[in-house]
Order: C-alpha cells, then structure tokens, then sequence
C-alpha cells in the first residue's frame, strides 16, 4: 500500500449479548458505516469480496497479539472473513467482537476484510466448532491456522480443526518438532482424503524446493538425479526439522524409502534405498550460526564417468549462492534471492492453495519415518 | 548438447509434470534450459526501460536457468563495463524490485557481454558468432540461442540474413534458436508479408515470437479464464442474447515525443491492427481443444479469417477517424496533434479510430462488434463491454420500467481490472419501479498482490518455447487484410480534410453519429 493510503474501520463489542444472529448483524452494521465513512470522505464505496475463510486459534496474550499482527498485514492483500479465536485462560464466557475494514489508496478500489474475534476460556471450547459452522462463508473454503503449539493428538485439535478444510500448523513454534512431525502425519494420515494440511515450515522451505528442483531441470543433470549418493546438509540449532523436512521431500520425490537412522553429537545420518536397493547417505549436521534454519544442501552424484555436485548454501536472510558442477559442463555458480519470508506471507501463499499438497503430505511422511528411526 | 526442448512447448505442459521428479507442486514445471539471448539494439530505450528490468526481475524471482546470458548488439560505441552500468541504471529505474539487490545483479550482470556492430554488416555478425562460442563454453547455454529483434523494422530482413549467413540461425546439435520480433510488424498487408517471409527465411515459424505486449498483461489473459473457466457465459455468448460488442482502448496521453513515429503510424496501424485485433479475437474466439499455443492460436485466427471485408470505396460505413485538436486533459491544457512536435503540418494521420466489425461465422452472424482506439482521450481505460439484448416480452409497465436497460457485462482491463453487470431490480417501495445496479468485482479487491510485468512473462514463456500469448504469421496478416482496407479506403477519399474533436472528450461527433444511426451510442466508462 502506498504512503497514500486511506484505512477505514468500524468496530462494535458484543461482550454480554452474543449470539451468531447478532454477529451477523452487527457485522452488517459495520459495513453499512464503512460505507458511510466512504461517502462522507469521498471515498469509493467499499466492495465485499471475499475469497476465503481463515479462521486463527491464539493461546495467551502472546500468540493473540502475534496473531493479529500478522492478520493485519495479511488481510490487505488477501480479503477474507477471519475469525480470531482467542484461548484465554480465566475467561468463563464467550464474547465477540466484530469488524470491517478497508484500506485505500487515492487511486484505486480499496481491499476489505472483515474480522470477528471470539474470546474463550479453555472450558469453552467445545461448543467453538458450533460456531465457526454457522460464520463460516458458505461455498467460499474454510483454513484454520493454529499459530502455536497445539496437542496433535488431543480431541481438541481433532474437533476444531474439523470445521475447516484446510489446517496450518507450524512446527517451528513447537516444542518438539520431530515429534510433532510423527503426529501430524498420524492425523492426517487418519483424516484421509476429508482434510488437507500443511505446515508453514514447509512454506519457509520453498525456495529451497525451488533452487534444487532447479538445478535438475536440465536433461543433463536429470540423468544425476538417478545416481545420488551423498546428501549434506546444515542446519542451525533449533532447525532440524527444516532439515528433517528436506531430507523427507528429497526421498519421496526420489522413490526411495527410509532404511536407518543414527545420532552422534551433531549429526544426523540416515540411509534411504533407491528401487535398486542402492543406499544413499544423508548427513544433517548442526552447526552454530544465525539462526537463519537451512544453511545449505549439498547433492552428490557419481556414475561412471560422470560426476555432479549440486551445492546451495544460505549466504544470509536475503540471498544464497547456487553452485553447480558436472563432468563436461562449465562450473556455474550465481547468487539468488532466498529471502527468510514473514509469516504473512507464507500464510498468504499457503491460503492460495486450496486442495491438498500431496507432495508435502509425502515429505511429512518419510520425516516422520526418519524421525521415529533416532 | 544433449537435448532440447520442442518450440511447441506450451501452458498446459509447464504446468504438468515432465522429466524432473523434483519439480511437481512448484510454481513453474520448469525453468527455460540454458540459452544466451542476444539483444540487437541493445543500446535503445526498450532494453533500457523494458527488456533489462524484466529480465532482472525474472533472475530475482529464481526463473532464470544458471548459466543465462544477455549478448547486446548495436552500434554505439561501448565496452561491457559500460553497457552494464547503462543497463544498470535502467533498472534501477524501472525494476518492479526497487532498490536492487546488489549481489544478485552482480551475479546476473557476469553474464552480460557487449558486441558492438553495424547491422548491415556481415563481418560484425562474425564477432557475434566468437562471442556466442564463447559464452557456450564459459556458461554453459549449450547453443541455445534467443535473439531479440528490439530495432526499427527495416532492419530485420538483413539481420535475419546475416545471422543465417554466419549459421546462426539452425543448427544440427537440437539446440534451439529463437528470434522476438517487435511491433509494428509490418506497414500494411503486404509490408507484413515481406517481413514474415524474411524472418520464416531464418527462422521456422514455432521458432519466431511476435510480441505483442498486450497479451502479455495479467487481465488480457483473464478474458480466456473467465471465458472458458466459468460454465454460465458461454451459453450466452452468441447472437442469440448479443445485442453488439464495444471494445474501447482510449489513452489520456498525446503522442508523448513520438511525432516522426506516430504521424507515419497513426491510431490504426499502431493500436488497432494489433492490440485491438488481439482483444476481439479473445472475446468472439471458439472454446480451443486445449491451451496449446496452436490450439488458443488456431481459433483466433479464425475469428480474424470471419471478419467481414470492408469496401474501401464504402469505408466510411465502417471506419471513423479523427484528429484530436488542442482541449483539457485532466485539468490541464494540451495542444493539438497537428502542434505535437515533429508532426508534419497539416498531418491528416488519425489519433482517433472507430470501427464496425462484423465476424461472419455461426456464432456472431450481424453482431456488430464496435472499437474506438484513441489519444488524448477523456480518460485512460481498456475494456471490453457486451451488450445484451433486451428482454423478448416487457413485462412491466413503461412507466415502472421507463429506466431500464438491456443487460451488460464490462470486462475492465486497465486501469481498475476486473468486471461489472447491470441489472435490474425493483427500487423498494409499494409500487413496481424498476431502476438497473452494477454488480462490480475488482480483482484488486481479491488478490491483492503485485502482477508481473508484461515483458516478465512473454520473455519467460519465449524462453519456454511457449507461443501462446505471441501473434503467429497467419493472425498477423490476417489482421492486415482487414486494416488494409480501411486505409486503402482512406487513402481513395478525395477531401483532404479529417474531423478534429476537443482533446480530453470522448472523440468526434462524427463517432458519435456513426452509432446513433444504428440506434446506439458509446459507453462512457
């Protein structure tokens, strides 16, 4: 949004007479003075375009104030009803506060959304899928994102994410992320075909996806693919997961299957077997750094004569360098774009993706089977 | 050189999965194999404002292959480092991505090189080959090759020739070579038929990509989506429910320095012939078999075949043209085209162009499809608006219905993209008024998220292989029949006079009347 833009907002409380009639209602109020306020600021007239619903599960004031944080900057690029649900932990009843809001720029057709906030206790929570039923727009898909920790295996998760087609977790906000790998592919694996999930630390490895899936895209180095015999990576600590998560997409996308698995200090080693029952060697050791996560991929392939080594290695927050070299071909090297993305806008790309991602639901797969071998 | 991928290459494959295992669930099925993409007039204003910036922007983005490399040749006098530092600036200018990374230009710029020639010079086009040789083996583009035709016209039958002259046109090994050619494409019919025989000379035609920017933008390519996406208007899309279709491409601009250019052009040959055409074709084209490039191309080729000829010794029942004279634009005084610089005095060529097309096939028999392309128009704005006809039976008094109006879809394509429906309902109250409402989506309401650039995605997709969105020989100089007899009509008028209108109004009187016999009038969008 430009320097020019124009933010119009209208709000109204229902702490003590809440029901999703008056939701609705109130929701309708608040439109109608956004149009108001449009008018008298000589201001287009709002448009109510929605593509989606989102709803957002917060526990505590941190994850509450992260969550509409993040809301904020994504809803103006992405027009949606978003529910809040906000876990509070001496809340007894459950209230609502309602929304609208658009922002304008002098020139152009404003973006709006519209926010409801649900304020329960942990006692409440059973009767929230009944709600998000009713506020749920109809024929338009449903995403309910749990922005912390959350029990995969409690009824609770099982029940609220049930009201959505689409659920976001983040593993990287976990405690235990391997571990959470393990129950998440457990969940999915349960809700087959009625559910689609994703992970936003899968959204933070995109770029990564792209680089390498790159480097293969010529024929050449396709035929590489196919004599794999080493993979290195380093990871930051704190982001095995990221690391776990690679090996995993790597594996399932190559056909091979998870064999072993061993732990020293700093270094995860794995072996997969390929439809030839040739071993490949994975090696995912931390090193201290930054904190950025991922810090670099290395493939390495041997086949006769021929030999390649494919080698992506974070330079910083923004940019990696690309390394490529194979018997007969100059060595290439550049440096590329690997931006760490804010979590609106991986939250935005996984909210344009309506059905399932079978890719990542493989990936998960063998992380997890790779994780229950250390 | 191992392989390549076929010129054919198209939509529908880039998005499914082809040979790399690791590519399924990205954004692009694959990045274009390693090439080099020489530039011939390099040192002009559209790799400065255009061409860099967007291939800057597609090596941000991760689509270009390792190892990519830009050739610039022309005759300024310049090393690379200096080159660079021009194409720099350039886009630092005008990259989507403002400031510019300097690492990553750095890198993309290790692959820029410069060859300084004479066009008509065969022994320059030696030094090109050496260089190209070169950038084969230091950066490993395999042969392939993409040569971008970014000079005046008259130049590409003896670039085209001098490239085939030095073998760089085919060659033996599957390496692909590729030529862009860049509007105008030709002065009139058999001017395009040269050019395209001069090109097809070197070049095959699924080798040869004619830009033409227009189908490169997000919203012309929305017309095929919500076209054939959606199950409800293709029902209704015919003669049947069709009143007629106005296709309106009006700029608030003059002719921005470009006199010596324009006042040889004129509104017909420079927008009708090409953006015009192109936006027709998409609205009146049958549903293609498939997304192929010669599937998409096959059908609005068609639509152009079906245009009705035009009697140049009758054009004034098809063709209004008109000059703008001096007026208001947005507040402002503007001169008149005739005190323009470097146009000619007492120029007769139109700024202002009004067409009744007709395209003579099953579906849209006796549609009128109505286009007005002008500058200095009241206010800038593309759109396509279809006409619905009137209900069969008024089934509502005159006086309840006295306002109403046959419905009509507006496909808004610049500057606010998106679309509009009247309809009528009834105005609340205990008596039966009827009064029409626009039902409005703007797809900046929806996705608000930044488009690529035109130039991103035609360069891309050439690369690709991909010509789809790039005008084929046979649509070309089927749109050049069709414009070239209106100017041989034009061109057989005796007066030597042209209607003048108010700049920053909606066009001359005359356009005006040109529908009002007909029981219409124009939009005012």
């Amino acid at each position: 949004m430009s320097a020019s833009t124009r933010d119009l907002h209208s709000e109204l409380d229902l702490e003590s007479s809440f029901t999703v009639e008056s939701i609705e209602s109130e929701l309708k109020h608040a439109w109608a003075e956004l149009g108001a306020q449009a008018e008298e600021s000589n201001t287009l007239a709002p448009v109510r375009t929605s593509i989606l619903t989102l709803v957002v599960v917060a526990r505590g004031e941190a994850e509450i104030t992260d969550a509409r944080a993040t809301l904020d900057r994504l809803v103006r690029v992405l027009p949606s009803r978003v529910i809040l649900v906000s876990v509070l932990r001496d809340k007894e009843n459950i209230s609502a506060r309602v929304s609208a809001h658009c922002a304008f720029s002098l020139s152009e057709q404003g973006s709006c959304y519209e926010r409801i906030e649900i304020e329960t206790g942990q006692t409440n929570l059973r009767a929230i899928p009944s709600i998000l039923t009713q506020l749920e727009i109809s024929d338009l898909p449903t995403f309910i994102w749990w922005i912390g920790p959350v029990d995969l295996r409690s009824p609770e998760f099982s029940r609220i994410s049930r009201a959505a087609q689409r659920v976001i977790i983040d593993s990287a906000r976990f405690n235990h992320p391997l571990e959470s790998m393990g129950h998440y592919a457990e969940y999915m694996a349960h809700n087959h075909g009625d559910l689609a999930g994703t992970d936003l630390t899968w959204s933070r490895l995109l770029a990564w996806r792209e680089l390498l899936a790159q480097s293969f895209d010529n024929p050449a180095a396709q035929e590489m693919l196919s004599s794999l015999q080493r993979v290195d990576m380093t990871y930051d600590p704190g982001y095995e997961a990221d690391a776990l998560l690679t090996a995993g997409w790597l594996t399932s996308r190559l056909g091979w299957e998870p064999d072993a698995a061993s732990e020293t200090r700093d270094t995860i080693t794995f072996s997969a077997c390929d439809q030839n029952q040739r071993t490949v060697r994975f090696n995912l050791t931390e090193i201290s750094g930054a904190g950025i996560g991922l810090r670099s991929v290395r493939l390495v392939s041997h086949s006769g004569q021929k030999s390649s080594r494919v080698t992506v290695r974070r330079l910083d927050r923004q940019r990696a360098a690309v390394h490529i070299e194979m018997t007969g071909m100059p060595r290439q090297q550049r440096v590329v774009k690997c931006i760490d993305n804010t979590d609106d806008q991986v939250l935005g790309t996984e909210l344009l993706q309506f059905g399932r991602d079978q890719v990542y639901e493989h990936a998960l797969n063998h992380a997890a089977r790779f994780a229950t071998m250390i | 050189m191992t392989t390549t991928q076929p010129a054919s290459t198209n939509l529908q494959e880039r998005f499914q999965p082809a040979g790399n295992p690791l590519r399924e669930g990205l954004r692009i099925e694959r990045t274009p194999d390693p090439c080099a993409m020489v530039i011939f007039g390099a040192s002009g204003d559209l790799t400065y404002r255009k061409l860099m910036p967007a291939l800057y922007d597609l090596a941000l983005e991760r689509l270009l292959p390792a190892g990519f490399s830009v050739i610039g040749f022309a005759h300024r006098d310049m090393d690379a480092e200096s080159f660079k530092a021009h194409l720099r600036e350039g886009v630092e200018r005008f990259s989507r991505f403002r400031p510019i990374d300097d690492a990553i230009w750095e890198s993309f710029a290790e692959g820029i090189s410069y060859v300084r020639g004479d066009f008509n010079n065969p022994e320059d086009y030696e030094r090109l080959s050496v260089e190209l040789t070169a950038v084969d083996t230091q950066r490993g583009s395999m042969g392939n090759r993409m040569y971008y035709l970014a000079t005046p016209p008259e130049f590409y039958a003896n670039i085209v020739s001098c490239l085939g002259a030095k073998h760089l046109t085919h060659r033996e090994d599957g390496a692909w070579q590729r030529v862009i050619v860049e509007k105008p494409f030709g002065h009139d019919l058999e001017s395009a038929q040269g050019l395209n025989k001069a090109v097809n000379e070197g070049f095959d035609e699924r080798d040869v990509f004619r830009i033409d920017h227009y189908l490169g933008k997000e919203t012309v390519q929305n017309i095929l989506a919500f076209r054939f996406a959606n199950g409800i208007y293709e029902p209704i899309w015919n003669r049947q429910y069709v009143d007629h279709v106005e296709i309106t491409v009006a700029e608030s601009i003059g002719i921005e320095g470009r006199g010596s250019y324009y006042d040889d052009t004129g509104a017909l040959r420079d927008m009708a012939q090409n953006h015009m055409m192109q936006l027709l074709s998409l609205v009146a084209m049958e549903p293609p078999g498939s997304l192929h490039a010669d599937a998409v191309r096959d059908e609005k080729v068609k639509v152009l075949h079906a245009l009705r000829p035009i009697n140049p010794d009758l054009v004034n029942r098809s063709a209004v043209r008109a000059q703008y004279a001096d007026g208001f634009v947005s507040g402002k005084q503007v001169p008149g085209y005739r005190e323009e610089d470097r146009v000619a005095d007492g120029s007769l060529t139109e700024t202002y162009v009004a067409l009744k097309l007709f395209v003579d096939n099953w579906r849209w028999a006796d549609v009128p499809f109505y286009l007005r392309t002008g500058k200095r128009l009241a206010k800038r704005v593309t759109e396509i608006a279809v006409h619905f006809k009137p209900v069969p039976h008024r089934l509502f008094s005159s006086q309840a219905s006295q306002n109403l109006e046959p419905n009509l879809l507006v496909l808004e394509i610049q500057p606010d993209e998106g679309m509009a429906l009247k309809f009528a309902v009834k105005v609340p109250g205990p008596t039966m008024r009827l009064r029409p409402v626009n039902m409005v989506f703007q797809y900046g309401t929806a996705f608000n998220t930044g488009s690529p650039d035109a130039y991103e995605r035609l360069l891309l997709d050439a690369m690709l292989g991909d010509g789809t969105l790039f005008t084929r020989r046979d649509e070309v100089e089927a749109a050049w029949r069709t414009v070239t007899q209106i100017l041989d009509g034009w061109s057989n008028l005796p007066d030597d006079q042209i209607p003048q209108f108010e700049a920053g109004t909606w066009g001359p009187m005359e356009a005006d009347a040109f529908l009002n016999r007909e029981g219409r009038s124009w939009r005012r969008p």
